[in-house]
């Protein structure tokens, strides 16, 4: 074998690190077989050769290929050097590198931030495979009698040529069902997404998955007294600073993503507060009608950052979008806008950016929060008969309610997910999918594979109270499925790295065990908005929740329609066999009739593209 | 007593039919039974036979209007009166001196002992069914079954169980397999003449009784199936025709599963109406652990539906796995869930396994193939005299109605 399959997957992966690129042959001792070892570097600390990967530790002879960042290498680093490690570089490859040596897979419990890598531990003849505890990063494996594969893509997976391009009925199953494929299943069968907080040990051909980490199990009891409540807003606050802090260091230019909301507002505001000079960005339409810069440069001024904002017209990004589709690793419902996002400020100059993500989640920001607690009670509260009642009754022809309403499913429980959250974020519903199937391939879906973590984190979620309950089910499902991985692939692709400061495991672990209550008030955010030392103006404070969209609904139906329609008619050789296309068809036409939301079209467009690229 | 009367009874065989019950309620036992009834009727039609009938539970009264037995066949009916049972079944022992005495249910086979001091000449034949002789039975039940001269099990599992765990010699152990009842196949047929309504193609069947005390007959885990299977095909109903003491709790468990829009109860129902089922529904599941031999499962087959049943106790010698259904283990609704789910997404494959039973029931298990291995059986007990007779009668008989309809040759179970 030659190292071709290995530098074909590195060039697959190119954007993600345009800087350095390097590989290495490593001999196990007892073995005939041989690892191949490559990385690609986007150089963000020590842009000299000293931060080269494979990285290798001439001690032990262990070998390190890492994506991500440790944001507390500092600390780690001054440890190390006080147990007697030498340094070569300023990288947190090497602190991870050391950091192993010393501790071993405690290096886990460490280490803060994002990251996924992979270490040839030389003493133990293992490949240890690890990725961070929230899902940040990601890390894909293909396991095989005869050989393993990892990368921080699937496509790279595909690109090596050893693994067959036959879709996963289990990955489309789920990817039908919210939009994105949910982990560890993806939509190649064999290749699997190392869970987050997981760590893979390959030894002798064999595999071993571990948790390392879990969300904290209990919220710990409060009082509810003031003087109480504000100790730990006090503590919130410093947890909060510090992981904006430690996420400022950079060796290139870094930015602020500011949309004018709440959560990237209070990321900056924290990282002004660290006193850095800070460069914040906003994306902001032309037309009129979509416009709205105007919170963002409110907030910028009174951070007194330096602000830019980026504008482009909607003419300007249709061009743009088979680009865009191109950069998903896996298909994904959304995603585009953040690849807008990210080209625009990789254009501006900045290889690093902040951005809000997960204040929704962690600070109660979304309407599942309020939503979800109520269904747990009406679960618990509504009588079975009352139940079936209400199903018989909306069955019954008069109401003219369909089946495949999530309401209808909820009431019914006919989900199979065993709590009504999964139902608040699901693109299409169980029932539609199964008829979406051949038989055939409707009978080959495991389901468990990816239930079992749903039914794990159920487990988990008993000791918490409502709030803290959506807030782990948020963790667990939506972020770290559709947000995080997006936003890793779609910035990647443009070869920018985005921190996200408020999913830091330290804030997350503190923030789950304040009670839920103090979460939700009058105010949006309560906690978060009591954690900034200076208080923001009031308007960006009392602003309804709103997401960065597209006009996707306007566009698929304007511009955008006879593309999609073309694409639509017809499944294309890779689904043709996996599934019934005049169930998508008819989606189209109710899209089109106004009966059905923009996403389930949308849905089959991005994965037909997809499959297209990539499967023949 | 003149001499030709005397040589008219010694010219006829006497057979002693004593079961539990014939025709009070629905159930297995009691089909059986009568399906015996018109065994004997036709029997005695060949063979100069005098019958009796003994049952413990009927009403004396009149048997049903629909129900022909031969005029000349003796019925004492008890009322679950036992006292009264033992006492008339003594005297009759006593008066007739029976060639046979044919116990219908192990629980009368602790009579074989006053058999013996009433009618030392008899012989005794016991019928076990199902579970209730698979566990070990004691005293004189036992006892009498052991004593038997023959006992016969409808399966092969339940002739091994009755020679494993109760002690029966194996060289009195014969399979006699049960067969579909004739009013059954007419009842099917004129209803297959009737146009078939359509069906959702995602019907699930189960004919059984709902009784508290077979809860091993596996409708609970059909029902803790269902949000598996429905999560494959949507569309699918579960269809329960059947009543009993334990409807209402299943139907809770329905409601807890929240699948009780998907279940339908339909109670007791007609042979016409139960025919109707069958020709409506697509597969026919029953995951019983209880089944000596599941009369069920033949409808099922005859009406070209794919079975899925419990691979536990006599289904699996009545179902060829994967050639008439498929067999899944008892009580793993895993399994039953993916079976059922296999067979209403793959419409060939239901085809397949439901033309198989068919096929199966056409060539093993029809009323006349029933009959034909209780005849054969039959000859060997009769005392030679009759037997010469009857074949002289045969003779004279068939030449006369019979040449019409040629016996095909069937495979007698070992």
């Amino acid at each position: 074998m030659s190292a071709e399959p290995l530098l074909a997957m590195l060039r697959e992966m190119t954007p993600r690190g345009p800087d350095d690129a390097g590989h290495v042959e490593v001999l196990p001792r007892q073995s005939h077989g041989r690892w191949l070892l490559g990385a690609c570097r986007l150089a963000i600390l020590d842009l000299s050769m000293a931060g080269h990967q494979p990285m290798h530790d001439p001690q032990t002879g262990n070998w390190l290929v890492y994506n991500g960042e440790i944001f507390n290498f500092g600390d780690l680093r001054r440890e190390l050097e006080a147990a007697g490690c030498a340094f070569q570089s300023n990288c947190d490859t090497e602190v991870l590198l050391h950091g192993y040596r010393v501790w071993g897979e405690d290096v886990l419990q460490r280490a803060r931030g994002m990251f996924a890598f992979g270490i040839w531990d030389e003493a133990r003849q293992t490949l240890l495979l690890a990725r961070d505890r929230l899902g940040i990063k990601p890390v894909y494996y293909y396991q095989h009698p005869e050989r393993f594969l990892f990368a921080s893509e699937l496509r790279a997976l595909l690109e090596s040529g050893f693994v067959p391009r036959e879709l996963d009925p289990t990955g489309l199953d789920s990817f039908l069902k919210f939009g994105a494929v949910q982990e560890p299943a993806t939509l190649i069968r064999d290749i699997r997404l190392l869970p987050a907080g997981h760590l893979l040990r390959w030894r002798d051909g064999r595999i071993a998955i571990e948790r390392y980490w879990s969300l904290p199990a209990q919220a710990v009891a409060a009082n509810g007294s003031e003087a109480e409540r504000q100790r730990h807003i006090e503590e919130v606050r410093e947890s909060l600073a510090e992981s904006v802090r430690i996420r400022l260091v950079s060796d290139v230019p870094l930015g602020i993503f500011l949309s004018g909301g709440l959560d990237s507002s209070v990321v900056a505001a924290l990282a002004a507060q660290s006193g850095n000079h800070i460069q914040t960005f906003t994306i902001n339409f032309t037309e009129k009608r979509f416009a709205e810069g105007a919170k963002a440069r409110r907030v910028a001024e009174h951070l007194g950052s330096e602000h830019m904002e980026l504008l482009f017209s909607q003419r300007d990004l249709l061009p743009v979008l088979p680009e865009a589709l191109a950069a998903m690793d896996q298909p994904t419902v959304d995603g585009i806008n953040t690849y807008f996002v990210s080209r625009l400020t990789k254009q501006a100059g900045v290889t690093v950016a902040l951005s809000g993500l997960g204040g929704d989640e962690l600070f109660a920001g979304y309407r599942s929060f309020r939503m979800v607690p109520r269904m747990e009670q009406a679960d618990r509260w509504m009588p079975h008969w009352a139940r079936a009642l209400a199903g018989s009754l909306l069955d019954a022809r008069m109401f003219r309610f369909r089946r495949d309403r999530k309401f209808s499913v909820w009431v019914r429980r006919e989900d199979g997910f065993g709590h009504p959250f999964y139902l608040s974020r699901l693109v299409l519903t169980p029932a539609r999918v199964a008829r979406l199937f051949q038989p055939e391939w409707l009978l080959a879906i495991e389901f468990s594979v990816y239930e079992k973590e749903v039914q794990e984190v159920q487990r988990l979620i008993a000791g918490h109270d409502a709030v803290n309950r959506v807030s782990c089910l948020e963790l667990t499902s939506y972020l770290r499925n559709t947000l995080l991985r997006d936003t890793d692939c779609m910035s990647m692709a443009n070869s920018l790295e985005v921190r996200v400061p408020l999913i830091d495991h330290v804030v997350t672990e503190q923030m789950l065990r304040l009670p839920g209550a103090w979460k939700l008030g009058r105010q949006r955010k309560p906690l978060l908005v009591a954690a900034l030392e200076k208080p923001l103006p009031a308007d960006i404070l009392q602003q309804p929740k709103r997401g960065f969209e597209f006009p996707w609904d306007f566009w698929l139906r304007g511009e955008l329609r006879g593309e999609v329609e073309e694409t639509l008619a017809e499944p294309g050789p890779a689904l043709a066999p996996m599934l019934q296309w005049e169930g998508v068809r008819q989606l189209w036409s109710e899209f089109l009739d106004g009966r059905v939301h923009w996403s389930r079209v949308w849905l089959f467009y991005v994965l037909r593209k997809w499959t297209d690229r990539h499967i023949q | 007593m003149k001499q030709t009367e005397v040589n008219q009874q010694l010219h006829r065989f006497r057979i002693f039919l004593a079961g539990t019950e014939f025709f009070r309620e629905p159930g297995g036992i009691q089909y059986v039974n009568r399906e015996l009834l018109r065994v004997l009727a036709e029997f005695a039609r060949e063979t100069p036979a005098d019958v009796e009938i003994f049952s413990l539970n009927d009403l004396p009264t009149a048997l049903p209007a629909e129900f022909e037995l031969p005029a000349d066949f003796r019925w004492h009916a008890f009322d679950r009166a036992r006292v009264g049972m033992v006492w008339k079944l003594e005297r009759r022992l006593l008066a007739a001196q029976p060639h046979l005495v044919l116990f219908t249910h192990v629980h009368l086979a602790g009579l074989a002992g006053l058999v013996r001091m009433a009618a030392p000449r008899a012989k005794i034949a016991v019928l076990g069914h199902g579970v209730e002789v698979w566990k070990r039975l004691r005293g004189q039940v036992a006892h009498g079954l052991r004593q038997a001269d023959a006992v016969m099990a409808p399966s092969e599992f339940t002739r091994t169980k009755m020679i494993e765990v109760n002690g029966v010699r194996p060289e009195r152990a014969t399979v006699i397999a049960h067969g579909l009842s004739p009013e059954w196949v007419k009842t099917f047929s004129a209803g297959e003449r009737r146009p078939r309504r359509v069906g959702t193609g995602m019907t699930l069947l189960s004919v059984t009784r709902l009784i508290r005390a077979d809860v091993l007959k596996g409708v609970d885990v059909v029902l803790r199936a269902m949000p598996e299977i429905l999560r494959r095909c949507p569309e699918a109903l579960y269809v329960i025709v059947g009543d009993g003491n334990d409807r209402a709790s299943l139907q809770q468990l329905a409601v807890e599963l929240g699948i009780a829009g998907r279940v339908e109860f339909r109670g007791e129902l007609t042979t016409e109406d139960i025919c109707r089922a069958y020709q409506e529904a697509d597969v026919f599941v029953l995951p019983s652990q209880t089944e000596g031999f599941g009369i069920v499962f033949l409808e099922a087959m005859y009406s070209g539906l794919p079975v899925v049943a419990a691979r536990s106790g006599g289904a699996p010698n009545v179902i060829e796995d994967g050639a008439t259904g498929i067999l899944v283990a008892p009580g793993d609704e895993k399994q039953l869930a993916a079976a059922v789910s296999r067979l209403l997404l793959m419409p060939e494959e239901r085809r397949k396994l439901g033309a198989g039973g068919r096929r199966l029931v056409e060539e093993q298990y029809l009323f006349r193939h029933f009959a034909g291995r209780w005849h054969r059986w039959m000859a060997r007990v009769v005392p030679e005299p009759i037997y010469l007779a009857r074949h002289a009668a045969v003779f004279a008989v068939r030449t006369e109605t019979r040449n019409s309809q040629p016996r095909k040759k069937e495979q007698m179970p070992a």
